[in-house]
């Protein structure tokens, strides 16, 4: 169970995220929507631990992430798939290397210097690769790929974490509907499957309606909306949607427009 | 209306022209120190440095004037020369490149989170990147004697010295993405470098890298002649013999070593980043 208390981070005098209390009880499948510049993106990096927080805390099953260092921080944030909208994979090493870096810390360190992974673990990989239909292209340079399948490569490489929890950051942002509608199928597949909690940032409220059945809606660093899809009325769009200064709603409707 | 960044660039610019301007008159550029006729006496030399080979003794043996053999009469004497620079360049390039990829990873904002390390390394960099290689080279021929050693020394400290900048500047324009998403799925300093960082910047070290051994190979021919290895030392006997025609031939023996380098420095980088792979 995960839990964030009073959690905030500050960018020079901007607040990113303002004092954010949440839990998470195992296996949800949660959509945190909102407006760009609402926070979603460091809530997920202050939970991985890409970033530090300046005031509160995040625990998991009753300890804190925060204090952690070395190899127990390195084996939190491996606990902590992350998903990200530009995949963040390595586009010049092929497939399999890539999804084999989720499981750094199980091969021997020097070896896998040298690209040189146990057998079990390249045959975990590949049927990590393969429940996400992507083990034909095992070989292949990641950065070959189309967007949709650098992000399945993603995926894999997350499942092959074993992770307690899977964060994904605008997962598909990039993609086409298509592509898009396949990612989240796999999203909400691992949730129901290995019962993992999944944490999405997404823009767009209707796939929040269709796959999540948790919504956190944020503005301004703020949680102004916490419940089930069914809760989402007027009033809480509202709340999500046309919180802060009104021209920021101008700048931010003219480029989706165009 | 003339906007201010506008206004500001052409004050710069005039600035600049001022500054150059000055400079000519100060070095003496167009002054009256060039008397005479320097093209002509630029012409006697390549004529004194040109051989007098006779046509119908060319490829006699080296006891008959005007053949080739005469010409390089010494010439597997002075390609052994050659080959020895060309190992003095390899060697010195490799040792600086390995320093270098240590050190820059060290010196560089996004792998190196604590300032004065960076700061202190920085200067470092400056520091090698200002010793002129022929004073080093004289250093440490008096200190480890005449020979290829002393070289090879010189040319991996200039090499860390241009490397540390150029390395560390690569390592800070790479991508942060792909370093996020081997340290999210818990990778540490050493797997973020290797599966973050190197994919991403080895195409552009080892092009620096093999720049760097034309440039040494160069440098290498120039070292010997105050006693650092090579065939540095041939060039420094021809001209104090006045044998400029030995001059020439040990010049074409370099260039012909150099092209030989280049030709198979742009093979190796090509096959690198693959232009003309099918795939």
């Amino acid at each position: 169970m995960l839990e964030i208390e009073g959690l905030t981070k500050r960018f020079g005098d901007k607040v990113a995220v303002d004092d954010v209390t949440l839990s998470f009880p195992p296996g949800q499948m949660v959509a945190v929507i909102g407006r760009s510049g609402a926070g979603k993106s460091t809530l997920l990096r202050l939970v991985n631990r890409l970033a530090d927080p300046d005031a509160g805390d995040i625990r998991w099953d009753g300890s804190s992430v925060l204090r952690l260092k070395g190899r127990a921080l390195r084996d939190w944030r491996r606990n902590a798939a992350m998903i990200f909208q530009q995949f963040h994979l390595a586009p010049r090493l092929d497939v399999l290397t890539n999804v084999l870096l989720g499981a750094l810390h199980e091969a021997p360190p020097h070896a896998a210097m040298f690209k040189a992974f146990p057998r079990p673990l390249r045959a975990r990989a590949i049927l990590e690769l393969d429940a996400l239909d992507m083990a034909d292209a095992a070989l292949q340079r990641a950065g070959t790929l189309s967007g949709g399948q650098q992000q399945r490569v993603a995926i894999a490489r997350a499942m092959m974490q074993s992770p307690k929890l899977v964060l994904a950051d605008e997962p598909i942002a990039s993609l086409d509907v298509e592509n898009a509608e396949r990612v989240m199928a796999e999203l909400a597949r691992i949730n129901r499957e290995f019962g993992i909690t999944v944490i999405v940032n997404l823009h767009t409220l209707e796939t929040a309606r269709r796959w999540c059945t948790r919504v956190i809606g944020m503005a301004a660093g703020k949680v102004v909306f916490d419940g089930p899809v069914a809760g989402l009325d007027d009033a809480a769009l509202d709340r999500i949607y046309r919180a802060g200064r009104p021209h920021a709603v101008m700048s931010e409707r003219a480029p989706a427009a165009a | 209306m003339i906007s201010a960044g506008r206004r500001n660039t052409a004050l710069w610019l005039i600035v600049f022209l001022g500054v150059l301007g000055w400079s000519v008159h100060v070095s003496d550029l167009l002054g009256a120190a060039t008397a005479g006729d320097p093209f002509a006496r630029i012409g006697a030399f390549i004529g004194r440095m040109t051989p007098d080979l006779r046509f119908d003794a060319l490829f006699a043996d080296r006891t008959t004037q005007g053949s080739f053999a005469y010409w390089f009469y010494d010439g597997d004497k002075w390609l052994a020369a050659a080959i020895e620079t060309v190992e003095m360049a390899i060697v010195g390039t490799v040792f600086g490149g390995v320093i270098s990829i240590g050190l820059c990873c060290l010196a560089a904002r996004n792998l190196m989170p604590f300032g004065p390390v960076r700061w202190v390394l920085k200067r470092f960099f400056e520091a090698l990147r200002t010793v002129p290689d022929i004073i080093l080279a004289i250093v440490l021929a008096a200190a480890f004697g005449v020979g290829p050693m002393a070289g090879v020394i010189t040319l991996t400290i200039a090499t860390v010295g241009s490397f540390g900048k150029l390395f560390t500047e690569a390592l800070e324009a790479a991508e942060p993405g792909p370093v996020d998403g081997v340290r999210a799925a818990g990778g540490g300093w050493f797997a973020q470098i290797r599966f973050g960082v190197a994919p991403q910047v080895l195409p552009n070290l080892v092009a620096y890298a093999l720049l760097r051994l034309e440039i040494n190979l160069a440098a290498a021919a120039a070292l010997g002649i105050v006693g650092a290895g090579g065939i540095g030392i041939e060039l420094e006997r021809a001209i104090t013999y006045t044998e400029f025609d030995t001059y020439l031939a040990v010049l074409l023996i370099i260039i012909a070593m150099i092209m030989t380098i280049d030709m198979t420095s742009e093979a190796i980088r090509h096959r690198l980043i693959g232009v003309g792979n099918k795939r």
